[in-house]
């Protein structure tokens, strides 16, 4: 598995895409940060909404990394902003994803609900590629007590109840949910 | 009462016995006088406390036959008016019913008041033994007066248990036994229980009612016996079978390896508080006298969170989930080795795990994880279709499914093929499967 595809010689390098969506202050910014090979470009102003309690600043049209394969393509990993009024550049950023990885708080006060609600905002892209959902901002107690009703409400909403704890500030758990990402396309992937 | 006095049992019997008083009791004093030739009767008495609880084994302590004297001797030096529960000899060791004692006992209760007496007959078994003291108990609370002594404690299930738990042998003379004071926190033995558990298909006791939003502990007796029928590994393993028993009862316990290490269980709310290291969990799976040094105590609901906080004496209470933690010891007690395992084994996989918090997560299982969240597998199936990992491999991943109570049991057909060639969400095109394989090698 670790092993390059050997690059034919008709090979074009190619760009592909995984975005990170979720509510206000999930830790999209930080997850791209924790897997881009670049500075991550983010388009972060003050806030000056209610947002402004959760954090200083905040996420207004996309924050944008890089990773570089070793065959030459690159995945490029987008960040939506949380907040309904920029929905307008939920569809251009979803365009031809490979998936969406989906971070809840799970501090926030009814994150079942905030997960709903997200499912709902991103159901055709969902229906057409595949969801993973991260827990953050929760101790161990919490993801005991919710990650159970999480997956519950995912297969109530007819989706695999792909859900796992998340710090977005480590990279290995950012890896494992993008690694949960490409085998929810493919799960039979490397199995010959 | 405010101890419980066991004498004339073997060191394991009393072990086990101990084990089912703390499990009915609570946290109580238990005083030991295992079976030894020169612990008489009348050696034993001045050893009691006016309000002990007893549970004396007759034949152990010399009484194989009943005779006026001595059937004067236990009313009065013994037994007075404290609650009791007897452990009559067998039925063939002399005329009379149990070496003449049920007569005898059964007459001494008619005169005894208010105290509190019950007779279990050898061979005595862990249920009749069990609803004894539950029976004893709750007449104590309810301050009631007590069944008739003459007759044999009433066993609810008299299944082929006539346990070998419970030693019918003459007393002996080589038993280094001595009197010991156990505090409830001290060591016992496990291992009798942890067999018995086993032995008995460790019949789970009902949870308590879990607080809102916590699922509790979902592994069955069911799923765990078809588990074991499936890979007999499981059960030969000492450590798992212990933890097995002590899950499956589904109430609070500590399980301690010395006096600082160990853990504390709470199935009902799908959590565990361990500082067992990884180091130690080895040798506890691979050396059986390790489990000899160890001890499983029963909690109350009131002092389990106590217990955790305690014991571990962390920033938080080391609270963790217990699903997460039977994965991990389940695959740390096989994965250099993986036993085999049934392939017409059926299951349905309900949940992911919390992989990010695994310790060891192969992208195998991961993999595998992912397709059976859509639908129900067999052993053999899943084999098929992942044929270039190990077939003990694919074992050990259900394995983890199923013993961490993720996955349910499901009843298939042999050799259904429920994974073979299952198409993927949507079909993956060979361009894109290149780069997801240049993306793994990239992030991995």
């Amino acid at each position: 598995m670790s092993s390059p595809t050997p690059r034919s010689a008709v090979h074009r390098p190619q760009v592909h895409k995984i975005v990170f969506v979720g509510p206000v202050g999930a830790g999209k910014t930080q997850a791209i940060r924790s897997l881009s090979d670049i500075e991550v470009v983010s388009t972060e102003a003050s806030a000056s909404d209610e947002v402004r309690r959760i954090k200083p600043q905040t996420t207004v049209a996309m924050d944008y990394g890089v990773l570089n394969l070793d065959t030459g393509d690159r995945v490029r990993l987008y960040g939506t902003p949380g907040q309904d009024r920029f929905d307008f550049m939920w569809d251009i950023l979803t365009e031809n994803a490979l998936g969406l990885v989906m971070l809840i708080k799970a501090d926030a006060p009814d994150p079942v609900d905030d997960l709903r609600l997200c499912v709902g905002n991103f159901r055709r892209v969902i229906a057409d590629t595949a969801l993973v959902v991260g827990l953050t901002h929760g101790d161990s107690q919490t993801a005991r007590l919710l990650r159970p009703a999480m997956a519950a409400e995912l297969v109530r909403l007819g989706l695999p109840p792909v859900v796992m704890s998340a710090d977005a500030r480590l990279r290995a758990d950012m890896v494992m949910l993008v690694k949960a990402l490409i085998y929810s396309l493919d799960p039979l992937y490397a199995a010959d | 009462m405010t101890r419980v006095l066991l004498a004339g049992m073997t060191p394991q019997t009393a072990s086990a016995v101990e084990l089912m008083v703390r499990s009915e009791f609570g946290a109580v004093d238990i005083a030991r006088h295992d079976r030894a030739l020169q612990r008489t009767p009348a050696a034993l008495a001045p050893q009691i406390l006016p309000d002990d609880l007893l549970v004396l084994d007759l034949m152990g302590l010399g009484w194989a036959l009943c005779t006026p004297a001595r059937a004067q001797s236990l009313g009065r030096d013994l037994l007075a008016t404290r609650p009791a529960v007897l452990l009559l000899p067998p039925e063939a060791a002399a005329p009379g019913g149990h070496g003449g004692w049920a007569s005898a006992v059964a007459a001494a209760g008619s005169g005894s008041g208010s105290a509190l007496r019950l007779a279990v007959p050898h061979p005595a078994s862990m249920t009749s033994m069990r609803h004894a003291l539950r029976q004893l108990h709750s007449a104590l609370q309810a301050g009631a007066a007590a069944p008739p002594p003459s007759a044999p404690a009433p066993v609810p299930d008299t299944a082929p248990d006539t346990a070998d738990w419970a030693d019918t042998r003459p007393p002996f003379a080589d038993t280094a036994a001595c009197a010991t004071q156990l505090r409830p926190a001290a060591v016992a033995a496990p291992s009798a229980v942890a067999a018995a558990a086993s032995r008995h298909g460790a019949a789970p006791v009902p949870a308590t009612r879990a607080p809102r939003g916590a699922a509790p502990f979902a592994l069955t007796a069911e799923a765990h016996a078809a588990v074991c029928a499936a890979c007999p590994a499981v059960v030969a393993n000492p450590f798992l079978a212990l933890v097995f028993a002590v899950v499956l009862q589904g109430r609070p316990q500590a399980f301690h390896v010395g006096r600082q290490t160990g853990a504390v269980f709470h199935p009902a709310h799908n959590w565990v508080a361990s500082n067992i290291s990884t180091a130690l969990r080895r040798r506890l799976t691979q050396h059986r006298l390790m489990l000899e040094i160890s001890a499983v105590q029963p909690l109350d609901e009131a002092q389990v969170l106590d217990q955790a906080r305690t014991l571990y004496g962390r920033r938080d209470d080391g609270r963790r989930a217990l699903d997460g933690f039977i994965w991990a010891l389940v695959h740390n007690s096989f994965d250099d080795a993986p036993p085999p395992v049934d392939g017409a084994l059926g299951f349905h996989l309900r949940r992911l795990p919390d992989f990010t918090r695994l310790p060891q997560v192969p992208d195998a299982f991961l993999q595998m994880a992912l397709l059976c969240l859509r639908g129900p597998q067999t052993v053999a199936a899943l084999r098929h279709a992942y044929p270039a990992l190990h077939p003990d491999r694919v074992g050990l991943f259900v394995l983890c499914a199923l013993l961490s109570g993720l996955a349910v049991v499901r009843p298939m057909r042999s050799g259904f093929p429920a994974a073979e060639r299952r198409p993927a969400a949507r079909p993956v095109a060979a361009p894109q499967r290149s780069v997801l394989r240049s993306l793994l090698a990239r992030l991995f």
